[in-house]
């Protein structure tokens, strides 16, 4: 099957007065139409800026190098107009907080229509009628009452479906959810996810998530990319990532995260996520941390290791 | 895991009650008594101003020589000038004028000031610089300074006078509406607009502005009394509105000149020009508390 969208040795780095932060250092995967894949990662290790950089959303400091494939197009050549035309229609993103991601000032259902607006794609009064069709949608009662309130009146769990509302109006089809529960209790989260889950089933739509919960990213997505340091350590489908996670650092997650019911305790990951300021050019990112670590590592780029079509590790350990 | 939030449409029966932005404002605002006292006090001076020329018997032009310096009485509630013109009359024509350039130069002001705060937050670097320099060079010269040089080339009219007002105290509100802007502009629902394929004409109409309308009105009611006070200082040193027309400044100029055997002819239009200036900053006040959530 064709990929939706292909990311082929993306670089992002940030030119700034305290010398050049490379945030994303040369990654690659692939996303097919109606898959999700998850990008897992601790914070800092480029995730947030790697989809940023799809949807050219970085300040004019960061430097973007290498291909974003979006059906065979190169994003990264489009200029601001051809980008704009993507953005919210065709590639729609949904962020982490929910409450501070909705105009205050604007009542909720203007908002939702809002991205249809902007790209001519209905009539303001068809509009109206997809947003409130959406809102039922997104699992909101009494949608006619609560299309003329403003976001101050719902809840962080409300705001979070009416966020999704907005993103999916135009139907686009890759949606992107940059951490969309972190800021959700565990309850709201699950519900969300599966709100997710079930639009994503019902319109064919790809969705790359964002997380640092492994147990989120195994629960809804088909393939897990795992960052670290702005590169990818490993990326496989989620049966393969839980049957035979290979690189240490995978381990490592696995092993500290909790699992209910289970007497083991947890064994964290020694160290702390690496400054990116002083991350190396040479070597692999894990290696300081890393408890299998060999001479080689320091020195030399991990190699790209296949284990199946769809499983690659990054790492000396299995040469 | 949970499924139910279907379940919830099976109870939306219940009411919603429709809260706006400006009923909760209100709210807040109805808080401050003094403030809403003022409120209706300037509701009251511009139903005066509206209504008050076209009941008065007596105009600003009439002169009675057989009534020369009256103390209040039926006939002049406030009693004549020098000239035996009714000063309740030429008051009122006075609060018309001091309202018209209040809210004229306040208009002014906030326009120039918006447009160019907001370019030179929204677009920042060298843009921002530029714009920003040249506020601090209008704020370094005076500007009542300014003010006489713009009316003396302008013309002496109620219209060049709010225009002139205007052009020379935006400065503030431009460095007020950069600061808002540079503070909105990094909020995150302005970079989910943009993942939602918002323009920058949109981002800053809808967007940005109406978020940094609460600091921009309180800024503006404390605006339009700076206006009338300057108003009033240029007609007292005779460089205000064309007499015989009537204004504030003027009025108590003249009133000064008889204020010991006549202190009726300072009194009163000082008074109002006072109780005026006063209402404006109590309202300002209060609606800086009302936009500020903090403050409850």
């Amino acid at each position: 099957m064709e990929y939706l969208l292909e990311v082929k040795d993306l670089k992002t780095h940030f030119y700034t007065k305290k010398g050049v932060i490379k945030a994303v250092n040369g990654i690659s995967y692939g996303l097919k139409r109606g898959q999700t894949l998850s990008i897992v990662g601790e914070s800092g290790s480029g995730k947030s800026v790697s989809v940023l950089s799809i949807m050219r959303l970085l300040p004019t400091y960061a430097k973007v190098n290498g291909k974003i494939l979006f059906e065979g197009n190169n994003l990264l050549s489009y200029d601001d107009r051809k980008i704009k035309r993507i953005r919210g229609n065709r590639i729609s993103m949904i962020f982490q907080d929910p409450m501070s991601s909705l105009n205050p000032t604007v009542k909720i259902g203007q908002q939702i229509m809002e991205p249809l607006l902007w790209h001519h794609k209905a009539s303001k009064r068809e509009a109206r009628q997809k947003a409130i069709q959406m809102l039922t949608e997104v699992g909101i009662p009494s949608a006619k009452e609560r299309f003329d309130q403003y976001p101050f009146e719902f809840s962080g769990g409300m705001r979070q479906r009416v966020m999704i509302a907005m993103a999916l109006i135009s139907e686009p089809e890759l949606l992107i959810a940059d951490e969309p529960t972190t800021s959700l209790d565990v309850t709201v989260q699950a519900q969300i996810l599966q709100l997710i889950r079930k639009i994503q089933e019902k319109r064919g739509t790809s969705v790359i998530l964002i997380t640092h919960n492994l147990a989120v990213a195994t629960m809804v997505s088909d393939y897990i990319v795992v960052m670290y340091g702005g590169r990818i350590v490993e990326k496989a489908t989620t049966e393969e990532f839980l049957k035979n996670p290979l690189h240490p650092y995978t381990f490592g997650l696995l092993n500290s995260t909790p699992v209910l019911k289970s007497r083991k305790t947890l064994s964290p990951i020694p160290g702390q996520p690496p400054d990116l300021r002083e991350l190396e050019d040479i070597g692999c990112p894990f290696a300081k941390r890393c408890p299998k670590k060999m001479p080689r590592c320091e020195k030399e780029n991990p190699p790209e290791i296949n284990l199946s079509n769809t499983h690659t590790v990054y790492c000396w350990l299995y040469t | 895991m949970v499924e139910n939030y279907n379940d919830v449409k099976t109870i939306n029966t219940f009411e919603i009650k429709e809260r706006s932005y400006f009923s909760i404002l209100w709210g807040r605002f109805k808080k401050n008594k003094m403030a809403v006292i003022s409120l209706y006090f300037i509701i009251f001076l511009i139903v005066v101003a509206i209504v008050g020329p076209l009941v008065s018997p007596y105009h600003y032009t009439m002169m009675d020589y057989t009534a020369l310096y009256q103390t209040p009485n039926a006939k002049h509630w406030m009693g004549t000038d020098d000239g035996g013109r009714d000063l309740a009359t030429l008051i009122v024509y006075g609060l018309r004028n001091a309202l018209i350039v209040g809210f004229g130069a306040g208009l002014v002001e906030v326009f120039i000031g918006i447009l160019i705060g907001a370019i030179a937050g929204y677009l920042g670097g060298q843009v921002d610089n530029i714009l920003m320099r040249f506020v601090d060079i209008m704020f370094a010269l005076p500007s009542f300074l300014l003010n006489l040089v713009l009316v003396v080339v302008l013309g002496r009219s109620l219209f060049t006078i709010l225009l002139a007002i205007g052009l020379t105290s935006w400065a503030g509100m431009a460095r007020l509406v950069r600061g808002q802007v540079l503070t909105v502009k990094q909020l995150e629902y302005i970079e989910a607009a943009k993942a939602l394929g918002a323009s920058n004409l949109t981002i800053i109409l809808r967007y940005v502005i109406p978020n940094s309308v609460g600091p921009i009105a309180v800024a503006l009611s404390f605006n339009i009394p700076g206006a009338m006070m300057m108003e009033s200082g240029l007609s007292l040193i005779g460089l205000g509105v064309m007499p015989p027309m009537p204004s504030w400044g003027g009025l108590i100029s003249q009133g000064s000149r008889w204020m010991l055997s006549y202190p009726h002819m300072i009194l009163f239009p000082a008074g109002a020009f006072a109780l005026t200036i006063l209402a404006f900053t109590f309202f300002g006040d209060g609606l800086r508390d009302a936009f500020d959530p903090k403050t409850e």
